[in-house]
């Protein structure tokens, strides 16, 4: 018995050998073994089926032809589609949302003010710091150069010295306005000791606006915007708000002046005030309506005023604020907050 | 198979070896093993042997005949310490450079592994007194009770170390897109750190942006690390297990111990009703019956004597078990293992130290964010490289990362899916399949192989009749139309043999009906007695009604119960009848005990003789029973004469003077524990679904066999190797083992079966059983399925299956019969204990596996159109078009419910004809899918925000031709005054609140994109118009991700809190025609795909 059971297994075992194994090999589970074998080098370059990534060059080709497809027709869809906003809302001259009616955020908010000199974004990680020493020309250089290239970039006589007016600008007087064609010329020679050509040529006719002496100039202007215009009066509110200084001036002058928009600046805080000394504006603390709407005129020159800080205190940080007085842009917290016709900056002198 | 030799066994193993001789050997082992102990399989076959409390002793012959070599000859003491090495040789140990710790945790649970081994059942008890110095009498001392405690340890299990939970938590806290969140945070906060320092009133934005991460990640971390607190507490269950107070004799008195002092060699007295406190070897018993369900599943009163009768311990009847209880009798034992030890204590361990592996659904996860974070990583590495070599600043590059970071990793997508997850595990439950861990809702999806326990799953564990054989046919009891029945004959109430064999069944018979049950159907009435006679009970009063009466007319006047050592039982009833007798002997025992008391037989209604045909009838009928693995009961009569026994004869119950006649044998009846009624459909739909069901069962092979053809797990036409032989009438040997895809597997093979033998038969073969499985070889086969990289669902409900449940990729675990330790388990219960219940299961888990591909898809989508302002923000510094708040208020507001009603949808074809997927290619994220979210319909999305981006710019100024470049100026806060294209001039917070209505109208456009996304994720492969707009839930998200999408840009102080502005209506509308775009596009795609399967585009863009 027990050979016959050898026997028997010794047939069973050949068989199995030979008939079971390919079996196995069939029935093998489908997929890959779970343990993935080569790992990403074998991903990234698969020679035995010539693949780069796990796709081979055939593959790599066509999904690339039909991505450049697929993208130049998302793009012309895009096109299209923008062209036909173009159309619809929006025109080269002039911006879609201007005026009242229509309702632009930025003609319902008002203009900013804004300052000249700026800091360096760079430099400079205080934002509204002007920052310089007396006396020392390469320190200053930085906040004087953009007072200059301010008054060079105003629209010039052309040809230069032909005494003509610059295209599309006239000189106006007090109740003419800009209008479409022709926008107002803002006269250079009205700022006083903040003009780069001094009236007075004996002295120096190249200005530094007051930094080495300690007497900087600062330039304030009103942000354009489109077919805005300011009330050109203080009255009611406005001129509860306004400083008794600024309402004498006010009362002194506005005759003169006709419809204007006025700016005043003070020191923010009290010491502020103190160590600030005065201010002295050129041509004074308004600017006069007749420089406004802005219509996208070929030309236009932002009206601006100077201010001069006369005699401020070296050494300290003088917080400054500035803000516009007219009916039209009555200035509330939240337009303190966005800069609208109001803006503060510090000052050091060392 | 004459009647007449005492011992069964022996005759029955001679009988297998005279198979065996004649080459009979079923061809599988042999593919399997060079086994030279296939003698026990091949009785197997054809033994017609009935069930094991009718005598047989088959059971002791086949649970594991094949270790009695590797028994060490020389009796050791059963101590786990020195057995240990001994065990261990057999699994080869990696080379391991790890920790003490864990090497030896790992040696415990290699141990644990192994069948327990023990001989403390087979030495006499002499030599087991003196081994544990114990004395049957006085018990221990209190000295030596004391001193075998600290030997062999307290009878309390211990728990496995647990990990700490702070380490779970932290765990939590870093898994997913925690890390790049952290990172983004960090960032954020840095960011904030540098600003703060150079400038004191710097904005907080970058502050409150890390707040916001940081809280997204611990609010994340705190749901997964309260989702995994509430799983498994194994050992809490088996606390519960383990009984109080034990009855042992200590110095010769007894007296009540707690059970955790009881002590080896202790000597423990046992009652009915209690909970065995320890493995205990019996001394003494008077009728202890046990049931020892807890560790084999099969609930059925088993009787404990003080004979060693196996070697296996498992099967000898001196041993009762830790936590096992006794139903019936008393006996007093003495311990022979306590606490981790014992036999459960070893279950136990092994459940609670396995480290259930990792769901496939974490797996896809991990996957994804895997692919996402690489993504996230490579960008923001780049464009770091990248915007420090175009020259901006470190702080600057830094917070471009933090923008890639945030816009690359879906911050709510995780959180969705768990929302699905448990959406769809709520949806299960009322379909009576509760999920414990939420990822087990999609585990059973992916499912490709079910191993299912038999008792009680596929059955209805209740025995019934199934065939009764009298006048030589054999006639169907139930169903007699169905095809498995076919060709029998019908029973006829009223033909005389079939009243001569329902007499018998009806009066020698113990069970009764309970009182009281009036107008109950007969099948659901409440039985006093055991299965077997519950079940011939049921069925007669359903056949011939008033089985009481009827009792009480034929009044029992003597009755010789069952003992296992007759095999019989017989009653003796006084009926007056006309054929002259007083008194009618009933039997009924084991078909072999019965027929050997008989001479005469019943047929055509004449008392024949019995002669060699008729033994050969029976013999063939009973084999044929046999083989179906239904339990045979053989019934005989007999009017006893009425000479010898006058009316009024007092009958001798302890010698009885009638068993010296010879009586008249009237039939069979078989009894089996039939399927339940769905579960042929079931496995049918399982089988369409391409999933495999493999039966393993504690039960017996012909049993588990028998059940599984008639559920459909071996389908009609296969045979297993040995049938094939049988009917070609050809050794075993001659045949190719290939072409038969059925066997059969007895647990006593697979002991000595190495990895590859047992991959070698799994691989091999279509048509699985397992039989007589131990726990740890049910354990053994999940992890061979497991080797084979497939998804294994396993279902169980005893304490012995709880090892596989842990193991598997979904443990089932059963709501009514099953027990505590396998619900703790288990991932999922099946509330009805319905094996069809499964197949919904495994819907829902397909189900919600597509439906969480379309929400990955809908959700990762926008990430694209999140990502490109950051590009052209840095490469074509242009003012950022989409603020990462907003980024935000996408992945964690618009987008989270879209894309948790796409766990709503209804499946797209017949989710049930297709194979289960393949774990290692059909991911959840796919090539084909980034490819199509990100390359294509992410763009299309792309375009339309920065249409609406430049649409928006260019009504208030900024015509696209300006911005290019622009971005340092428009960023920088000292310029009060940056003209525009038309000479207007902006100051800094005028720009940024046009920036924050360009980022909320590129949000807006983003949700105008998503909405046509959303419809287009609902299908992925047929037309929408045919799928319809039927998913309410989801056609509701589309308003709500609307209304919400107002809500942050219209309500009051969002410019403040979100920086969202208030947009106009006709903001809206830029991104319309690209919606429509993606809708017409995914449309064109779907067609292409439905024409023509297998082109290119199915290949690159179907995900």
């Amino acid at each position: 018995m027990a050979d016959e059971e050898t026997k028997t297994l010794k047939t069973t075992k050949s068989k199995r050998s030979s008939k079971t194994l390919p079996q196995e090999q069939d029935s093998a589970p489908p997929g890959p073994p779970i343990v993935e074998e080569g790992g990403w080098k074998k991903f990234v370059w698969n020679e035995d089926k010539r693949e780069f990534l796990g796709r081979t060059g055939k593959s790599w080709f066509l999904i690339f032809v039909f991505y450049v497809i697929f993208f130049i027709s998302l793009f012309a869809f895009f096109m299209f589609n923008w062209y036909l906003v173009l159309f619809l809302t929006v025109s080269d001259d002039k911006p879609s949302k201007h005026g009242d009616r229509i309702g632009s955020v930025l003609y319902q908010d008002g203009p900013g003010l804004s300052i000249r000199p700026i800091p360096d974004r760079q430099t400079n990680s205080n934002t509204a710091l002007i920052w310089f020493s007396v006396g020392s020309y390469e320190n200053f250089r930085y906040w004087k150069n953009q007072l200059s290239a301010w008054f060079y970039n105003m629209p010039k006589e052309t040809p230069p010295g032909s005494g003509s007016l610059p295209e599309a600008t006239k000189e106006c007087n007090p109740p003419e306005v800009s209008n479409g064609d022709k926008s107002c010329l803002v006269p250079i020679e009205r700022y006083g000791a903040c003009q780069p050509l001094l009236p007075d040529t004996s002295i120096n006719t190249i200005t530094d606006f007051g930094y080495s002496r300690g007497e900087p100039c600062i330039l304030l202007k009103l942000n354009r915007i489109y077919d805005w215009s300011p009330k050109g009066e203080c009255t009611g509110d406005c001129l509860k708000e306004a400083p008794t200084e600024l309402k004498d001036y006010m009362s002194a002058n506005s005759a003169a002046i006709g419809e204007a928009i006025y700016i005043w600046c003070q020191g923010q805080y009290e010491h502020d005030q103190e160590n600030l000394g005065s201010i002295e504006y050129f041509p004074g603390p308004y600017i006069r309506k007749s420089y406004f709407p802005f219509l996208n005129q070929k030309n236009y020159q932002s009206p601006f005023i100077m201010m001069q800080l006369k005699r401020p205190l070296t050494g300290a940080v003088i917080a400054i604020e500035c803000k516009v007085y007219d009916d039209r842009l009555e200035i509330d917290d939240d337009k303190k907050l966005k800069n609208i016709g109001y803006t503060k900056f510090q000052i050091l002198i060392d | 198979m004459s009647a007449g030799k005492p011992n069964m066994g022996r005759k029955l193993s001679r009988k297998s070896s005279y198979v065996f001789e004649n080459g009979q050997i079923p061809g599988y082992v042999h593919m399997i093993r060079q086994a030279s102990r296939t003698s026990s399989m091949v009785s197997r076959t054809t033994d017609p042997e009935p069930r094991e409390s009718y005598g047989s002793p088959r059971v002791s012959r086949l649970w594991k005949e094949t270790r009695q070599p590797r028994t060490p000859a020389t009796p050791e003491p059963p101590d786990v310490d020195e057995r240990t090495p001994l065990l261990l040789g057999k699994t080869p140990k990696k080379p391991d450079t790890r920790s003490d710790e864990e090497a030896k945790a790992e040696s415990v649970l290699a141990d644990l592994r192994k069948e327990l081994e023990m001989d403390s059942h087979k030495i006499s008890l002499d030599e087991l007194y003196t081994r544990l110095e114990t004395n049957p009498e006085n018990g221990l001392s209190n000295r030596q009770a004391e001193l075998h405690q600290s030997k062999y340890g307290m009878n309390l299990l211990t728990p496995p170390k647990e990990t700490p939970e702070w380490i779970k938590f932290a765990r939590n806290l870093l898994g997913g897109f925690a890390i790049l969140m952290w990172i983004g945070a960090f960032l954020c906060f840095a960011a904030f750190a540098v600003q703060n320092a150079t400038k004191p009133d710097a904005p907080k934005d970058y502050l409150y942006l890390g707040i916001v991460l940081a809280s997204v990640v611990l609010i994340s971390g705190l749901f997964s690390y309260y989702q995994e607190a509430k799983s498994s507490r194994i050992m809490d269950s088996f606390k519960k297990l383990v009984p109080q107070h034990a009855q042992v004799i200590r110095e010769g008195s007894q007296l009540s111990v707690c059970v955790t002092e009881l002590a080896v060699g202790d000597v423990v007295e046992l009652t009915y009703g209690d909970r065995i406190p320890a493995d205990i070897r019996l001394i003494e018993s008077f009728g202890l019956k046990v049931d020892n369900s807890a560790l084999t599943g099969e609930s059925e009163a088993v009787a404990r004597s003080a004979e060693c009768t196996h070697d296996n311990p498992l099967e000898t009847k001196n041993l009762v078990f830790f936590s096992t209880s006794a139903i019936e009798g008393t006996g007093k034992g003495i311990v022979v293992n306590v606490g981790d030890k014992t036999l459960m204590g070893r279950i136990a361990g092994l459940a609670s130290r396995l480290e259930s592996s990792q769901t496939p659904i974490a797996r896809e996860m991990d996957h994804f964010v895997h692919i996402i974070s690489s993504v996230a990583i490579f960008f923001g590495v780049l464009f770091f490289i990248i915007s420090v070599a175009m020259g901006y600043s470190w702080l600057d590059s830094a917070v471009f990362l933090i923008g890639i970071i945030v816009a690359n990793v879906p911050e709510g997508l995780l959180a969705t899916v768990t929302v699905c997850l448990a959406l769809t595990a709520k949806r299960m439950a009322s379909k009576n399949c509760l999920v414990k861990h939420l990822e087990a809702v999609e585990t059973l999806g992916s499912v490709s192989v079910i191993c299912s326990d038999k008792t009680g799953t596929l059955t209805q564990n209740k025995m019934s009749m199934s065939r009764m054989w009298y006048n030589g046919k054999m006639h169907a009891v139930e169903r007699p139309d169905d095809p498995d029945n076919e060709g029998l004959s019908k029973i006829i109430v009223g033909d005389p043999e079939f009243m001569a064999l329902a007499t018998v069944a009806r009066l020698c018979s113990r069970a009764h009906f309970k009182v009281g049950q009036v107008g109950i159907p007969d099948a659901l009435r409440e039985v006093v007695g055991d299965a077997t006679e519950s079940a011939i009970l049921k069925r007669m009063e359903t056949l011939l009604g008033n089985v009481e009466q009827y009792r009480f007319r034929n009044k029992k006047v003597c009755e010789i119960p069952f003992n296992s050592t007759n095999k019989y039982q017989a009653s003796v009833h006084c009926n007056k009848s006309d054929c002259g007798s007083h008194f009618l002997l009933a039997m009924k025992g084991a078909p072999e005990k019965i027929i050997e008391q008989c001479s005469t037989i019943l047929i055509n209604g004449e008392t024949k003789e019995l002669d060699e045909q008729c033994k050969a009838e029976f013999k063939a009928a009973y084999e044929e029973l046999g083989a179906r693995g239904e339990r045979v009961i053989g019934f005989c009569d007999y009017r006893l004469p009425p000479e010898e026994f006058p009316e009024g004869h007092l009958f001798n119950t302890e010698n009885p003077e009638f068993m010296s006649f010879t009586f008249r044998f009237v039939g069979l009846i078989s009894l089996i524990d039939p399927p339940r009624v769905n579960v042929p459909n079931a496995v049918r739909t399982c089988r369409s679904a391409g999933i495999k069901v493999v039966m393993v069962t504690g039960d017996h092979p012909l049993t588990a066999k028998a059940i599984a053809r008639q559920v459909g797990i071996i389908s009609p036409g296969n045979k297993t190797l040995d049938e094939l032989a049988a009917t070609q009438g050809v050794p075993v040997s001659d045949l190719d083992p290939s072409q038969v895809k059925v066997a059969v597997i007895h647990g006593s093979e697979l002991i000595d079966m190495d990895e590859e033998e047992l991959d070698a038969i799994i691989r091999n073969f279509d048509e699985l059983v397992f039989a007589r499985t131990s726990p740890q070889q049910k354990l053994q086969i999940v992890e061979g399925f497991q080797r084979q990289g497939t998804c294994v669902a396993v279902t169980g409900d005893g304490v012995n299956d709880s090892p596989a449940l842990k193991k598997a990729d979904i443990g089932i675990s059963m709501g009514i019969t099953g027990s505590d330790v396998s619900k703790e388990a288990a991932d999922m219960i099946l509330l009805d204990d319905n094996f069809a219940s499964i197949v919904t299961g495994v819907e829902e888990g397909r189900l919600i596996f597509d439906n969480l591909k379309k929400c990955v898809f809908y959700t990762l989508t926008d990430n694209i159109s999140e990502l490109t302002p950051f590009f052209l923000f840095i490469l074509a510094r242009i003012p950022l078009p989409l603020g990462t708040i907003s980024i935000l208020c996408i992945d964690l507001g618009t987008d989270v419910v879209p894309a948790v009603s796409l766990a709503y949808e209804k499946g797209e074809s017949d989710i049930m004809r297709r194979s289960p997927r393949n774990p290692l290619k059909d991911n959840l994220v796919t090539k084909q899918l980034i490819s199509y979210a990100y390359g294509q319909i992410g763009m299309i999305e792309s375009f339309a925000g920065m249409l609406t981006y430049f649409v928006i710019m260019s009504e208030n100024g900024f015509l696209p031709l300006k911005l290019l470049g622009l971005r340092s100026q428009w960023d920088a806060q000292q310029i009060n005054d940056l003209e525009d294209s038309f000479g207007q001039e902006w100051t800094y917070e005028q720009r940024k609140r046009l920036e924050n209505t360009c980022s909320a109208a590129y949000f807006v456009s983003i949700v105008v994109c998503q909405w046509a996304n959303l419809i287009i994720s609902k299908t992925r492969r047929v037309s929408i118009f045919k799928k319809g707009m039927t998913n309410w839930v989801l056609n509701f998200a589309l308003i709500f991700e609307t209304a919400l999408a107002c809500v942050l840009i219209y309500t009051p102080g969002m410019d403040v809190a979100l920086k969202m502005m208030p947009l106009r209506v006709h903001w809206w509308l830029p991104a319309l025609p690209f919606a429509i775009l993606i809708f017409v596009y995914d449309e064109i795609r779907r067609l292409i795909i439905r024409k023509f399967p297998g082109s290119w585009v199915e290949e690159e863009f179907y995900y």
